[in-house]
């Protein structure tokens, strides 16, 4: 009986052997094989050959998982919940630093006009430069020709009063000429509807 | 946690889009491209001064016999423009002859801005008026009689 056993498991490993060497067993098979190369004793030259092919591999296994046991208990391995709560601690801290400065921004950016917010930074904003020029210069000027351009800068009422209704009688003109026309179109139509 | 972190994401994200879109695009031709024109002129009054007209600030720029400006200067009001709470525009030839807009702002505050291209209508003048301030758009109006 025991014969017979023997004599099958010798015939399952040679086949396996073969397999082995073809590429076509699997893990499970492989895995098969190795007990049975270590549990029975036999002297077939195959059967030596894949002793000695598997040990060796069984041998650069071994070694590649203890490197890789190796590198999996390095700080890499070793982040685990506690760091994540660290780094989300940080971004949180850092999100609340961001908004808070963001609402000083606003805050800050409310009591600017509109202009001088877009016109910060790199930009030359000519008033800006008739205020630097203003600070150097002595007495008061109410307009600066900086460079070439005209600057004007109104002090008194009178003088105010008058840039407006000139700059706004302007666009009253040009209101006045749409209005007009928009008045002519309905004239226009209605005697066509008549 | 997660959510709280999330929602304040979202919320520096907003305030960064806000933040950017405050600013308007006509402050481009206040930047000093015409400083050395001699056909430019500006005009800034800020303050007290304004109050009798409930404006803050009052930003004007008159370019004379420079009609090639328009084609630069046209894109960047309409493009105000269109955000704008109230318009009142008027074409010629194709292109923006007058725009009255009263703009989005910040606040309490009212935000106008004039546009006229008077060489669209036989004239010389292209010129930008902004005002700013807690005037209402009848007073503003007013101002135009």
């Amino acid at each position: 009986m025991e014969t017979i056993k023997n004599t099958c498991n010798r015939e399952v490993m040679l086949q396996l052997i073969d397999r082995y060497f073809e590429a076509e067993t699997s893990l499970e098979e492989e895995r098969y094989l190795r007990r049975l190369l270590v549990e029975t004793d036999c002297d077939d030259p195959a059967v030596e050959a894949a002793r000695a092919v598997m040990g060796v591999f069984a041998v650069c296994r071994k070694i590649s998982d203890t490197q890789q046991l190796n590198t999996a208990s390095s700080p890499k391995r070793r982040f685990g919940g506690a760091n994540w709560a660290v780094i989300s601690a940080v971004a949180s801290v850092a999100i609340i630093i961001v908004a808070v400065v963001s609402l000083m921004n606003i805050g800050q950016r409310n009591h600017q006009d509109m202009l001088s917010v877009a016109s910060a930074g790199d930009l030359h904003d000519s008033i800006a430069q008739l205020n630097s020029i203003e600070n150097t210069l002595d007495g008061h000027h109410n307009s600066v020709v900086a460079a070439a351009m005209t600057i004007n800068y109104p002090e008194t009422s009178a003088e105010i009063d008058a840039l407006i209704k000139s700059e706004l009688g302007l666009m009253a003109e040009a209101q006045n000429s749409v209005y007009e026309s928009v008045v002519n179109d309905f004239t226009t139509i209605s005697s066509i509807m008549k | 946690m997660k959510r709280i972190i999330s929602l304040l994401m979202l919320w520096v994200i907003g305030a960064s889009i806000s933040i950017a879109q405050d600013q308007l695009n006509i402050a481009k031709i206040f930047d000093g491209r015409y400083h050395d024109e001699s056909r430019a002129s500006e005009t800034q009054i800020s303050g007290d001064k304004l109050s009798p007209y409930s404006l803050t600030l009052y930003r004007s720029l008159t370019l004379t016999d420079m009609p090639e400006e328009a084609a630069k200067i046209e894109p960047l009001v309409t493009r105000d423009g269109a955000k704008a709470i109230d318009r009142e525009v008027s074409y010629r030839d194709g292109g923006l002859y007058y725009g009255f807009y009263q703009l989005q702002c910040r606040g309490a505050k009212q935000c106008y801005l004039f546009y006229l291209n008077q060489n669209r209508a036989k004239g010389n003048k292209i010129i930008i008026i902004y005002l700013e301030g807690f005037a209402s758009p009848d007073k503003i109006k007013s101002m135009l009689k």
